[in-house]
Parts: structure tokens; sequence; C-alpha cells
């Protein structure tokens, strides 16, 4: 093959370590750098007839773009490995089969050499209709009236470990250095780049704005929308998202949050079939088996395995390193998969099958399986079955690489299938290895509040809930979003680009402490305070425990309720209801709450909102009384 | 017979999805009633969505005959809960067309979108162009899907066809996407072109694939080789999903594994 031929290849996109690391430094070149590698096997280098470092161009039927390449002994050949971010998503088809996921992984793609140059992440977002914003930090927000200080004990606002040990010390009102965090960690906690002012974009360059312009400007979009789509959530603490629902369900619109994109198919899945879930702590004390598939906890998780699972000692488990078996399920040779006892490589797309291979083996039905399963060969299925069975106590930790790649909630179904079958002869639980800090916080407080823990569509005024249809990659793909407000997560840096060009053409408000990738997308961007550095409040970790995230410091910009609930009251105003919060509030808590309106008013309309019952939709409110306390 | 003409109007915002679980035979028949469709989350009447014309009269709902004409692909929900009569769509049509359809018959002439006739108990639906995902399934969390009824596409279905059949008769014309048939449990599900992993989880009825079935599941059991009942290609037939105890039938003419 000649040098500028193209090859057709399998893409899959994740994090990389380096990727997470500047995840709060998106302006910096740093990330750019991270986010445009393409890892690939030397063989295929060869076969394109390029050296390492150098460039190809990718393409897919929406675009194309240009990585640096990265050799990997760990990818297979006929497949490239991107690391998440504006770079991958640039080229990313937004089909989601009506499952509300696109296909991150297993993607055909045409890799081609190129003598072009990656361009910087801003560069994309401009090509996507956006704006960049560069501007230098103005500033420090933060403030510590006690001055320079240490604080013991907090919890971080990562990843879905929550890690509650970490150390922070304070010299003139920053936050300068991190004790036992991963770097990850740190690097959130040591990012210097916030935003201090709103900004709005004015004849194409962006200007200051005033707080109350700001809250306005939102609250007028919102009004106005036919489908306005409420984003994000996972970044921020629960009682700004139940203030979220509210919202939503005074302007009849939609909310999602982020798991829509990632474990929302582990959700629907759980809806099939249940959720044989335990906690972190049972798997610390318990697991003699720990299954890692379609996930790489070093990149993504980085302390997962020392505090949860394969490094630290358990009650009923001494000597836990040499005494767990570790299993990685994974398409490529991953970090995780490197330290495991077991490492079964899966061809891209094969989990499905895999998982049923093993559920017939562990049935007794092995006499049906062919010799190789998705490029997994028998006598390694029936051995490490053998390994599941002998468990006292065996833990599934399921990743996005089932729910992003092909069959999505049903990968996660088949596990739990299997889960259920192993349960027949020993232990076993199945946890989603969530990515957000307060991911599951989300699906909580959604739930808690509506019945259903994403994607949950308010327009008749009732919750709706339909992933594929009412999730925010689908909405904007299909052009039909009309106002979008972004809080606690970034689009822009990872959504198909289809969905950042069409929030690049309507009302589209970024609440969030940093200039982000979605900020180029926007029209206005509100600064807040930081969920575990100047604001707190409540988070659930990937097990479902409630953890209180507490502030170090203290603010001076609005935090995410507070600006949500002047949001909230504009709206009210500018749709002339009137009835105070405080009089009717079912109070779930001091700022969450839903109001006696919402249950008489519909939007746009007027009329009573639950006199008649919507086929599949859920009625609520009905379920509670005047307190708001459930019937 | 009455014929009722829909004509959908222009719009500002046509990319705005319009829910009209309205638009069934029988909310036409009789005295004139104010039909409602949702814009966004704007309930409005239908006349401000369709140029509406009525012809002749109507004793029953089996006597009546809706056309929807124009850009009609943003609409959905129609024919919802339709127990008789007849809605002919000249164009496309959007997601949930036929959604708990007892009876009477739909006809799309272009493409369906995604979940048409879901969870339908009867009636007939008949697509000349492509349907969507979902075709014949059942909702999120459902035991069960389709129960009773027919499916005609005579083009292209999307992923999940016939996801939890529990009844009735599917039939793709053209090819299938990926996961057809998954958790099937009674029924019937034919596809004349190609698919992808068909059948995962099936615990019972019959599924017939006479292209090529993709990244065949490796967990049903070869019974043997037999003639198509109509067309006289040689079929390959197996019994499964053995990892969920099956007993359902899967008859393809080729396969390739994963």
């Amino acid at each position: 093959m000649g040098r500028g031929t193209g090859m057709r290849m399998l893409m899959n996109s994740g994090r990389t370590y380096k990727q997470g690391e500047q995840l709060y430094h998106k302006e910096s070149q740093e990330y750019s750098e991270q986010t445009s590698l393409c890892f690939i096997s030397p063989i295929d280098l060869f076969r394109l007839d390029i050296e390492e470092g150098e460039n190809v161009e990718i393409e897919t039927a929406t675009g194309k773009t240009v990585f640096r390449t990265v050799a990997s002994q760990d990818v297979v050949t006929g497949e490239i490995f991107l690391p998440c971010g504006p770079y991958a998503n640039f080229i990313l088809p937004p089909c989601t089969h009506s499952t509300g996921a696109p296909d991150f992984k297993t993607l055909e793609v045409e890799v081609r050499p190129t003598e072009r140059e990656p361009v910087s992440a801003w560069d994309l977002l401009e090509a996507e209709g956006g704006l960049r914003y560069d501007s230098p930090p103005e500033g420090c927000p933060t403030r510590s009236p006690e001055g320079d200080k240490t604080v013991a004990d907090v919890l971080c606002p990562l990843c879905g470990c929550v890690c509650d040990d970490i150390e922070l010390k304070i010299h003139d009102n920053r936050i300068v250095a991190c004790e036992n965090g991963c770097l990850l960690c740190s690097a959130k906690f040591l990012a210097k780049n916030r935003l201090i002012s709103p900004i709005k974009k004015t004849g194409g360059r962006w200007e200051k704005i005033s707080y109350e312009e700001a809250v306005n400007y939102t609250a007028d979009a919102l009004v106005e929308a036919e489908r306005p789509l409420l984003f994000g959530w996972s970044g921020t603490y629960g009682e700004a998202q139940c203030i979220g629902v509210s919202i939503a369900e005074l302007i009849g619109g939609v909310i999602d949050n982020c798991s829509s994109e990632c474990h929302g198919p582990s959700i629907m899945a759980i809806q099939e079939v249940g959720h044989p879930g335990c906690t972190l702590g049972q798997v610390k004390n318990r697991a003699d088996v720990i299954i890692y598939w379609g996930s790489n906890p070093i990149a993504s998780h980085p302390r997962h395995m020392s505090r949860y699972s394969t490094y630290t000692d358990g009650f009923f488990l001494d000597n836990s390193f040499r005494n767990r078996t570790v299993i990685v399920f994974d398409v490529r040779k991953s970090d995780t998969a490197k330290i495991a006892d077991e490492f079964i490589q899966i061809k891209s797309g094969g989990d499905y099958a895999v998982f049923s291979a093993l559920r017939a083996i562990i049935r007794g039905k092995e006499d049906v399986i062919p010799k190789i399963v998705a490029g997994v060969k028998k006598e390694d299925l029936i051995r490490i079955s053998k390994i599941m069975l002998c468990a006292k106590f065996g833990t599934f930790f399921t990743g996005i690489g089932l729910t992003q790649s092909r069959g999505k909630y049903k990968n996660v179904r088949n596990a739990i299938e299997l889960v259920d079958e192993l349960n027949r002869h020993t232990k076993y639980t199945l946890t989603p290895m969530r990515g957000h800090w307060n991911v599951y916080g989300t699906n909580q407080t959604f739930t808690y509040m509506t019945g259903y823990p994403y994607a949950v569509d308010f327009a008749h005024g009732v919750a709706y809930y339909n992933p594929g249809e009412t999730s925010a990659i689908d909405m904007l793909s299909r052009k039909e979003v009309d106002a979008c407000v972004i809080i606690g997560s970034d689009p822009g840096a990872h959504f198909p680009r289809a969905c950042n060009e069409h929030l690049a053409t309507i009302p589209t408000i970024v609440i969030d402490p940093f200039p982000i990738m979605s900020t180029a997308v926007a029209t206005v961007h509100i600064p807040v305070a930081m969920t575990g550095v100047d604001a707190e409040g409540a988070a659930y970790r990937m097990d479902a425990i409630p953890l209180w995230m507490k502030k170090v410091m203290e603010p001076t910009q609005p935090n995410d309720a507070e600006l949500l609930r002047r949001i909230y009251d504009a709206i009210k105003e500018k749709k002339s209801v009137t009835e105070t919060i405080g009089k009717n509030a079912c109070t779930i808590d001091s700022t969450s709450f839903i109001t006696r309106e919402m249950m008489h008013a519909a939007p746009g309309t007027g009329e009573s909102r639950y006199n008649t019952v919507v086929p599949g939709r859920t009625l609520h409110h009905t379920h509670r009384n005047e307190t708001g306390a459930f019937l | 017979m009455m014929r009722v003409s829909l004509e959908v109007k222009d719009s500002k915002n046509p990319y705005i999805p319009i829910e009209a679980e309205e638009i069934v035979p029988k909310n036409f028949l009789g005295a004139e009633m104010a039909l409602h469709v949702w814009r966004g989350n704007r309930k409005v009447l239908l006349e401000e969505v369709f140029h509406i014309r009525k012809e002749g009269t109507a004793s029953s709902a089996n006597e009546i005959e809706v056309v929807i004409t124009g850009e009609s692909g943003r609409i959905k929900r129609v024919g919802e809960y339709m127990d008789a009569g007849t809605i002919r769509i000249e164009g496309d049509i959007g997601m949930h067309c036929g959604n708990f359809m007892s009876g009477g018959s739909i006809e799309v002439k272009g493409n369906a979108g995604a979940w048409l006739g879901r969870e339908m108990t009867g009636g007939t639906i008949t697509c000349r162009g492509n349907a969507g995902d979902y075709c014949g399934s059942g909702y999120r969390g459902e035991k069960r899907g389709m129960r009773g009824g027919t499916i005609v596409v005579y083009g292209n279905a999307g992923d999940f066809t016939a996801e939890t059949l529990s009844g009735g008769t599917v039939t793709v014309h053209g090819n299938a996407g990926d996961l057809c048939g998954a958790e099937m449990k009674d029924g019937t599900l034919t596809i004349h072109g190609n698919a992808s992993r068909v059948c995962g989880n099936m615990t019972g009825g019959t599924c017939t694939v006479f292209g090529t079935v993709t990244d065949m599941m490796p967990t049903f059991r070869f019974v043997g080789t037999r003639e198509g009942s109509d067309n006289g290609i040689t079929l390959t037939e197996f019994t499964g999903d053995v990892a969920n105890r099956g007993k359902g039938h899967l008859l393809v003419r080729s396969f390739t594994r994963a």
C-alpha cells in the first residue's frame, strides 16, 4: 500500500489519563494536543507508510480532521483509539440508533496520511459555528476569610469515585496544593482559569454583561421557546438539579443529563432486568473476583482500584492484591488490562455475543458455542467461566465500552443477565463505572422528582421519558431544540458535531465556573461558584451513596442553586405566575421545590395540566401530598 | 364514507415536533369537537397545523378515511390507540405512528419514524418506504412489545425491529438493522433482506431471514435445513436462545459469525 492511500478502520474513542488531566484546561494547547492523538498499531502505521508522530486525516460521512499518530501495541490492527473530545466528536455522526448514545465506539472511519497539521480545539468549534473565548484569566473569584489554611477530608468533584480524603492547601485565596488526589483531581482543584463575570456574544465578539442581564436573557429565551432543553447537571449538586427540574416543568421543556450519552444505556438495561448492585464498601471488603468490562479505571477513575478493589485490603480478604482475581474484558490492552490476572480481548462490538456465550456455558450448554466468539477462544471462555463460578463474591464493573458500542443497553442487559446466572451458583453484583462525580445524583434527583432518570420531557406538562426521542443528542441533531441551557457539562467537547452546529444557531446559555468548549457555541456564559471549592451540596457516588460536597472557601459568585432560583423567579414573573415558592413549596430541602402553580398552569395555555392521563406518561405529582411528602 | 383531508401547513420552525395523538378516525365522527395537537410545548388547535377538509358522512369510525398530505415527517403519534377506520399518509410520518393500535389500518407511503406500531394489539400497518428503529417493539423497560396485528415494511427497517415481539406479524421486505427480534417471545418476524445479530435472548416465536445474518449469535442450536415455505430458498434452522432457555425458532439463509 503506497503512501497517501487510505485504510478503512474501526474507531473507538474514550478517556486517556492525559485527556482527563486537561478537562479543566480546555483552552490550553495541551488539551488540543492530547485530544488530537490517534493511537494506532505499529503494523497499521507500516501499512499507511508513515512513522509514529506523523499525521493522519480521519474521515467519516460527517467530516474529517487531522490527528497525530501514536504507535500503540495495545490497539489491534485494523482499529484506532482516539481520546474523547472535540476532535473525535468532530467526525462522529449523531445517529444514536434511537438509544440516546451515539457510536463513540466501533465506528467505521477512513484513515489516510496527510501533511496537514491538527488545528486547535477552538478552531474546530469555530468550524462548527462557534466563537472562541481565549481571553486570559482575570483573577481569583474565591476568598478565604480565615487566611492561609489546610483543609483535610475534602471530597473530590471529578469522577464517580468521589474520593473523600483529599487535602487542600490554601494560600492567598487560592488552592495551591492538593494531596492524596489523583492527577485528574489535582488538575481540577488547581485550575485557575475561572470566568469572573457573565459574557455575551455580540456582533462576533464577547462582551461582559451583568448577572441581572444574563438571568433576564436566559428567562426570556426559555419562556419564548417551544422546545427548550436543559442539559448537563452531572457537574452540579442535587439541590441545583432539583431547581432545574422545576424550571423544566415551568417552561414545558426537556431536561436531560449526561447519562444519556454515557451510562444512560445502563439504566435502560436496569429498567428491563433490574440492578444487582451493592456499595463499593461491599466490594472492598468481600470481592475475591473483580471483572472490569469495557472499562479502564486507570485512566477514567484512577483511584478506583486502590480504594475499592484490586489493591485495597478488605475485612474478609487479607492481602487482597494476591487473593483477588482481576479479569479485564476489553477491545484493547488498556493499562488496567496490563495489570489484570486475566485479560480477554474481544473483537470490537462483540461484547453482547461473549456475554451470551458465557451465560450458555454456565447453563451447561457449552456444546452449542462455536470455537471462537467475537475473537475469544471457546476454551478461554470456559476457563473464565470456571474462575467466575469459583468466586465467593464477584463483582462486575461495567464501563462505557459497553454502553457506547453497538447494541448499547443490550450489552449491559446481557451483563446483568450473566450476573443473574452466576447468582444461581454464588454471589455476584454489577456496578456501572459512572463518570462525572454527580452523574448518578442526576439520575437520583430526576427520578425522585419526575419518576424518570434522564431525558425527561415536560412538553405536555407531565413527565415523559424515551431516550432516542427525548434525549439531548437526538433532539439537537433533529434541530428541534430552540433554546438550550447547559450546566455542569460540556457538550461542545463531547457531543457530535451536528449537535454543536445546531447549538450555535439558537439561544444557548452555558452555566459553568470555567470557559469550556461549549462557551464557543453559546450566546451567553454565566460563571458560578465551583462545587467542592466555593459551593457545597449533595452528590451521589457511583454506588448511589449520598455524600455532602463541602466548600473550602467562600464565593464571590452565585452558586448554581442561587442562579437557577433567580432564573426560575424571572421566568415566573414573565409568565405572570403569582404564587410564591415559600408559600406553596413542596419542599425537599432548602433549595429544591415544586410549587402549586406548576400543578395548574400549562405552559402557554393557562389550562389545568393534569386533567388528562397521557399514555406512557407519569403523573408524578399525584403521588405527593400538599407538603410534598410522597403518599 | 367520510374522507378527512389533513394538509400540513407551512410552519415558521418546521423542526418543532408535532404530537398528534388525537388524529384517529373516531375523533372525526359525529358532532364537531375541537381537536388539539401539541407543537412543542404549545397545545394548539388542529387547524393551526393542518388545512382540514371533510367530504361525505360516516356512521361509524370504520367508514372514515383520514388522509394526511404535506411535510408530515415531524408529526408524531398519529393513529395512537386507533381501533377502527383508515389513515393514509401520502408522505413520511414521525415517531410512534400506530402506538397501541387495536384495529383499522394505516398506510404510510413514505418513510416512518421510530416506534412504528409500538405495542399494537391489532389492525394493519403498511409502510411503503423505510421504517425507523424499534418497529413493532415495546416501550422502555417493557417485557412485551407488539402483541397482535400486522406490520409490513416494503423498504428497510431499523435497529431493534420487533424487540420483545409477543404476538402478531412483522414483515420487512428490505434489510433490517441490528438486534432485530431481541427478547422476542412470540409472533412472527420475517426479513426478506439481511440483518445482524438477530433474536438475542429470544424465548419464543419464529424469525425467518431470507438474506444473510451477520454476526450470528453463538447461542443458537443447529437443528437442520429446510426449504422456505413460499420461495424454495433453503434455510438453516436453529432453536434458542439457549443462553435464555429459549425455545424460539430462527431460520436463516446464510450467516457469518462474530
